[in-house]
């Protein structure tokens, strides 16, 4: 897979290789791994599953493909509130969202990503959102005018 | 006593009529009173049990009850009008079925509900505490926060009885009213939003400080008390931070500690439900200090001690009576410090700020009490 010009496949296996054992139902949460950070930070309000809480919390077994393909929507996956001031490190932020992906998402949207990297993680992480909303409205129109533009027919 | 002489015995008391055995007793008559001539010890009790309390503190005195539904007590007084405002959540068949949440208005000398104001029905439930809601400084916005767990707040224009809309805070929680139709509202990555809303209720600004607090070494205590502009904050370490605004920015002084390095060797630590008050007229914080480990700050206090904001020292140490839970200071020039103890069925009475204590307050009604309004703003 090539995003911004750089092969990704290679990242991508190391991950799978590295959190292929976590990614089954049976792995236990072991401190530091990203099954442990996603039931200390994110499963109070995402659920067990990461089925959400329609409409309040949205579902991450829906949601995400769209923020995986523009720059601007991996910015919005790190710097939404939950994500950003999870209490880890950024390389233990960058699993945690690969994770999600892996675990959560529609393989058919989620199967082909580049994965969040730590240095993303950390050029995003320290500026908070000042409005959250307009900020994700902003990553989804990002993503139907990338859509848009790559779509058979567009110029 | 033998026989005859009980007989001898009741033979003479039947003889006096009954008034004289025993007290007059004047049957209640329906009708509604109104409440006169408050003082500045009058105080609401409630928590999380539906019965808020009107007591007058200084003289042991039930005063007036009302219920606010199922939801814990969210209570605002306005100084400008003659009637205060409660959050209440109701379900249709009282704990399942359809929620509705509304602001009640109701007049401040009879608690007759004069108004109603539906709003979405996601005002925060849970612990108990101040901070749930608040009014602006010109009593013309109510902010209540809202938790589904995803984090809101909703805007009610009180002046003209309307609901104005509601703001997306992801992130960020509660609310500390301050100057200027702002609040303040404390953030999970240890720093601070405030929003400021314009002459519609509608959003006019709104920034963040950078981060002020580790909120994994460190943690504010959400519990904070307000003096003038400025709120006060202890971590649960004890430091003590102050927030202010100035020309129109949020500033965060650099903390200083409640508890001497021996003290704090010792474990003194503030905790309970309501662990802070401040007293204007003297310019002092009171604080809810119990001996502890690290995370006891849930744990009630065993004193009260009385710093001087102006000079950061502790001026006084209340020793309580008993494991305390709340405080509250009530105004005036003779306040009174009143505490709520841990099983939630007492409040002692002490004189503020010498600590004399005064009596105990007892059957104010509420199951599980919590918070403490003044009745006089």
């Amino acid at each position: 897979m090539i995003v911004h010009g750089t092969d990704l496949r290679p990242a991508l296996w190391r991950l799978l290789l590295l959190w292929g054992p976590a990614l089954s139902a049976s792995a236990a949460a072991t401190e530091g791994s990203p099954a442990f950070d996603y039931r200390m930070n994110c499963e109070g309000c995402h659920a067990i599953g990461g089925v959400g809480a329609e409409p309040h919390v949205p579902a991450l077994t829906a949601n995400l493909a769209p923020f995986l393909q523009t720059a601007q929507g991996r910015e919005y996956l790190v710097r939404v509130p939950g994500v950003r001031q999870a209490s880890i490190s950024d390389a233990r932020v960058a699993n945690l969202l690969n994770y999600v992906i892996i675990r959560f998402g529609d393989p058919s949207n989620t199967s082909n990503f580049a994965p969040i990297t730590e240095a993303e993680v950390a050029r995003y992480r320290a500026r908070p959102y000042l409005n959250v909303p307009a900020a994700r409205q902003a990553a989804l129109d990002a993503h139907k005018a990338n859509t848009a533009d790559t779509s058979p027919g567009a110029p | 006593m033998s026989r005859l002489s009980l007989a001898v015995l009741a033979a003479v008391l039947s003889m006096f009529p009954a008034h004289f055995a025993q007290a007059e007793f004047a049957a209640d008559r329906p009708g509604s009173t109104t409440l006169e001539s408050p003082t500045p010890d009058w105080t609401w009790v409630g928590g999380a049990g539906s019965a808020v309390t009107l007591m007058d503190m200084r003289n042991d005195r039930y005063l007036a009850q009302f219920n606010n539904g199922v939801s814990t007590l969210k209570l605002a007084i306005p100084a400008s009008r003659n009637e205060f405002y409660s959050i209440e959540t109701y379900m249709a068949r009282m704990y399942r079925g359809t929620r509705t949440d509304v602001v009640t208005v109701r007049a401040k000398d009879t608690l007759k509900p004069l108004a109603e104001i539906q709003i979405p029905p996601k005002s925060y439930e849970g612990m108990s505490l101040l901070h749930a809601a608040g009014l602006t400084d010109d009593d013309r916005f109510l902010v209540s926060f809202n938790m589904t767990p995803g984090q809101s707040v909703t805007v009610v224009d009180m002046q003209d009885r309307a609901f104005v809309g509601e703001l997306d805070t992801t992130g960020c929680a509660l609310v500390y009213p301050t100057t200027g139709r702002r609040f303040h509202m404390l953030c999970g990555d240890g720093g601070l939003a405030t929003l400021q809303l314009d002459a519609a209720g509608q959003e006019l600004a709104r920034s963040r400080t950078s981060s002020f607090f580790d909120p994994q070494a460190d943690p504010l205590l959400e519990k904070g008390a307000r003096l003038g502009r400025a709120w006060y904050f202890s971590s649960f370490n004890g430091w003590l931070y102050k927030i202010d605004v100035a020309d129109g920015e949020t500033r965060v002084d650099a903390p200083w500690p409640l508890a001497s390095e021996r003290q704090r060797k010792r474990q003194w630590r503030p905790g309970g439900m309501v662990p802070l008050v401040t007293d204007p007229e003297n310019n002092r914080l009171l604080v809810l200090m119990h001996r502890g480990g690290t995370d006891t700050h849930k744990q009630g206090g065993t004193q009260a001690w009385v710093f001087d904001l102006a000079s950061r020292t502790r001026q006084a140490v209340i020793r309580l009576r008993q494991t305390t839970q709340s405080l509250h200071l009530t105004r005036g020039k003779a306040p009174l410090l009143l505490a709520l103890n841990d099983d939630g069925d007492q409040i002692d009475v002490y004189d503020a700020p010498s600590g004399r204590y005064r009596h105990t307050v007892e059957a104010f009604g509420d199951l599980y009490p919590a918070l403490f309004h003044s009745y006089l703003r």
